[in-house]
């Protein structure tokens, strides 16, 4: 029985998506057996974030439909041959799919997996609530900037309505260096304001775009490989260590790496 | 240049954002409000926490009202007040 875990954020554009990726694929690269679902009915993207959109044959609304089974809408990654990801439609439609097609298809998947992550759409409204119902677990993904915690708090409010078992926080897009020089608000100070379980902190890394661009996954020798490593290992373990986004930009060559960042 | 000041204004900013968005529903803040009565009272007293209630409503001219009853099994030792 799989654990059920939708990723959402309330502000768009925090990283989602290339969470929901990467933590799958950092999953599936210890064994285990990971469905990635995209919720965002009409604005996919997990499929060309992953690099699989010239793979789509079958989406999400053709197995609520019963066009196709949930297997066959399923595509297997060409690095980790344990991650399946299931695309989203790329139209708006008219027919009216539910919380509870979307929970029947989660439930459907978690017989055969060990994982269901849920990439959630933006905002809070239908689309969020479609995909909060279908889980049992929330990652609410923020960025360190304010307009970002503060949707990321409201959307904690509104999740203590759900009846979930666990909800906790990843921090995205931090940059180590902004902090040090005390132009952006820490990760203490982040997790003191939201006091929610802080499970990973990812650094801003140009390696990402990189990814975006050629379709894929982090690689193994990727800089945030780190931090996405225990994120996964927080979650599936449970331990509680969080990846210091600072440390590259400590001691002598991280004062160098902060000046040679810093405008001219 | 190293100033807390920054982020000092940064953080002042988002924790009055953040309690601005929950004064505008009251329903919300009663279990922020409950958890944190809850911490301080359970050092002089076992109280109930089921038995614990909060009232917290905004009235019409502005204003907020807070009511809270709760029911303790026994005090604890003084010297924690001391």
């Amino acid at each position: 029985m799989a654990r059920k875990i939708v990723l959402t954020s309330g502000k768009g554009g925090v990283g989602k998506t290339t969470i929901c990726a990467n933590l799958g694929a950092t999953l599936a690269s210890k064994g285990l057996r990971v469905a990635l679902l995209d919720i965002d009915i009409g604005l996919n993207n997990l499929d060309v974030v992953m690099g699989v959109e010239n793979k789509v044959v079958y989406d999400i609304v053709d197995v609520i439909s019963g066009k196709c089974r949930a297997k066959q809408a399923l595509i297997q990654d060409y690095k980790y041959p344990s991650l399946y990801v299931m695309p989203s439609a790329h139209t708006y439609l008219k027919e009216s799919i539910t919380g509870e097609h979307i929970k029947i298809v989660v439930d459907n998947l978690a017989e055969t997996f060990d994982y269901v992550l849920i990439d959630c759409p933006a905002g809070i409204d239908l689309g969020f609530h479609r995909a909060v119902s279908a889980a049992s677990e929330a990652i609410v993904v923020t960025t360190p900037h304010i307009s970002a915690i503060r949707d990321a708090d409201k959307v904690f409010t509104i999740l203590r309505s759900y009846n979930l078992i666990s909800t906790s926080l990843v921090i995205n897009r931090v940059r180590g260096d902004l902090i040090l020089e005390k132009e952006m608000l820490s990760v203490d100070d982040i997790s003191k304001l939201l006091k929610e379980k802080l499970v990973g902190t990812i650094p801003e890394d140009d390696e990402i775009s990189t990814m975006i661009l050629e379709g894929g996954t982090i690689s193994r020798i990727s800089e945030c490989r780190m931090a996405f490593d225990m994120l996964a290992n927080n979650i599936h373990f449970g331990t509680d260590l969080i990846y210091d986004c600072t440390h590259k930009y400590k001691g002598i060559m991280g004062g160098l790496r902060r000046t040679l960042k810093r405008k001219i | 240049m190293l100033t807390a000041k920054n982020t000092q204004k940064g953080v002042n900013r988002l924790k009055n954002v953040l309690l601005s968005d929950k004064f505008t529903n009251p329903e919300r803040l009663n279990e922020v409000i409950k958890s944190d009565i809850l911490y301080v009272l359970k050092n002089y007293m076992d109280i109930d926490t089921d038995d614990i209630k909060l009232n917290f409503t905004l009235n019409d001219d502005g204003n907020y009202q807070l009511r809270l009853s709760a029911s303790c099994k026994r005090l604890k030792l003084l010297q924690a007040i001391l």
